[in-house]
């Protein structure tokens, strides 16, 4: 009977380690797809106001693709600079995550083994109740460790969130086509034929001058985001040098009950 | 490249990621997170008994 309950035990933790890789897999999902959708959503935007801009100005597609390509590819290597950095963060907070879990699965490892030792010493260890209570007091260590690693697993779900919903509030700010561009203007026939007989004049002036806009709100960007880039990776050093501290803090007091 | 816009600018490993909603990866985290509760709970339960 108890024989079989130290197999479940061990099945347990064999469970808990495919649960847990699974949780690991569904957490990127989530901030990959999240963030990927509103990063994508952005480009859109700015392919979807180039279009416009070039019917508006009778623009030639062959003519600017170039220079529209160079445009579109510098928006998406600015977005996915800070994409990567969130990403590293939540990787190596996972990392933490899964150096816990696999330290609460040495501790329930531990806990079995003392547990064994004991069941199989259980009538010379009734005679000496100083050493059945090192047992017992070595047994409630490993569950203390077990315990105190949710601390630093709770800690590490914490942060993950905060990390994919930062950097989702950090898309919301940007904004390379501003207020006035998003604008559009209604026109009339008349207004539209004007504009015709502009466009045959300046309508390549006009349309340059929105690139430009773009791409110094592109560069903007680009300078705002490097700080910003600077702090998030701070941050998460910070945050994993306080994890550090708590599983050495954690993995002091399992040795010195046990010793 | 205008025309271009189901561009996919991010590797992953994860099989085709669009066809997925947020949503519904957020109700499978909260299902595999109940799963880790109650196996920690049963976990609990074992240690116990093997404690006698």
């Amino acid at each position: 009977m108890i024989k079989s309950k130290g197999m479940e035990l061990m099945e347990l933790i064999n469970q808990l380690g495919q649960i847990e890789t699974i949780d690991t897999e569904i957490t990127f999902a989530i901030f990959r797809s999240s963030t990927q959708k509103k990063m994508e959503e952005k480009v859109n935007e700015l392919i979807n106001k180039i279009k416009e801009q070039m019917i508006t100005y009778g623009i030639e597609n062959k003519e600017y693709e170039e220079q529209n390509d160079k445009i579109i590819a510098k928006y998406k290597e600015v977005l996915k600079k800070m994409y990567t950095e969130y990403e590293n963060s939540i990787i190596s907070i996972q990392l933490e995550m899964q150096e816990a879990e696999s330290n609460q699965k040495v501790a329930i490892a531990g806990f079995k083994k003392i547990a064994d030792i004991k069941r199989e010493n259980i009538a010379a260890l009734q005679n000496n109740p100083v050493q059945l209570q090192k047992y017992i007091d070595k047994e409630n260590a490993c569950i203390v460790k077990f315990n105190d690693y949710n601390t630093i697993l709770d800690e590490c779900l914490i942060e993950t969130e905060m990390c994919r919903k930062e950097f989702l509030k950090e898309l919301d700010k940007i904004h390379v086509i501003t207020e006035e561009m998003r604008l559009v203007k209604k026109a009339s026939k008349f207004q539209e034929i004007i504009q015709k007989i502009k466009n045959v004049f300046n309508g390549k002036k006009y349309y340059e001058a929105f690139l430009n806009n773009i791409e110094q709100n592109i560069l903007n960007l680009e300078s705002i985001n490097e700080p910003k880039i600077k702090e998030v990776s701070n941050q998460n050093v910070k945050f994993i040098a306080t994890i550090i501290v708590m599983r050495k803090k954690i993995n002091n007091s399992f040795k010195l009950a046990v010793s | 490249m205008l025309e271009d816009l189901d561009v996919v600018f991010v590797d992953s490993q994860m099989v085709n990621l669009k066809s997925y909603e947020i949503d519904m990866f957020q109700s499978q985290l909260k299902k595999v997170r109940e799963k880790r509760t109650q196996k920690i709970r049963r976990i609990a339960k074992v240690i116990d008994e093997l404690k006698g």
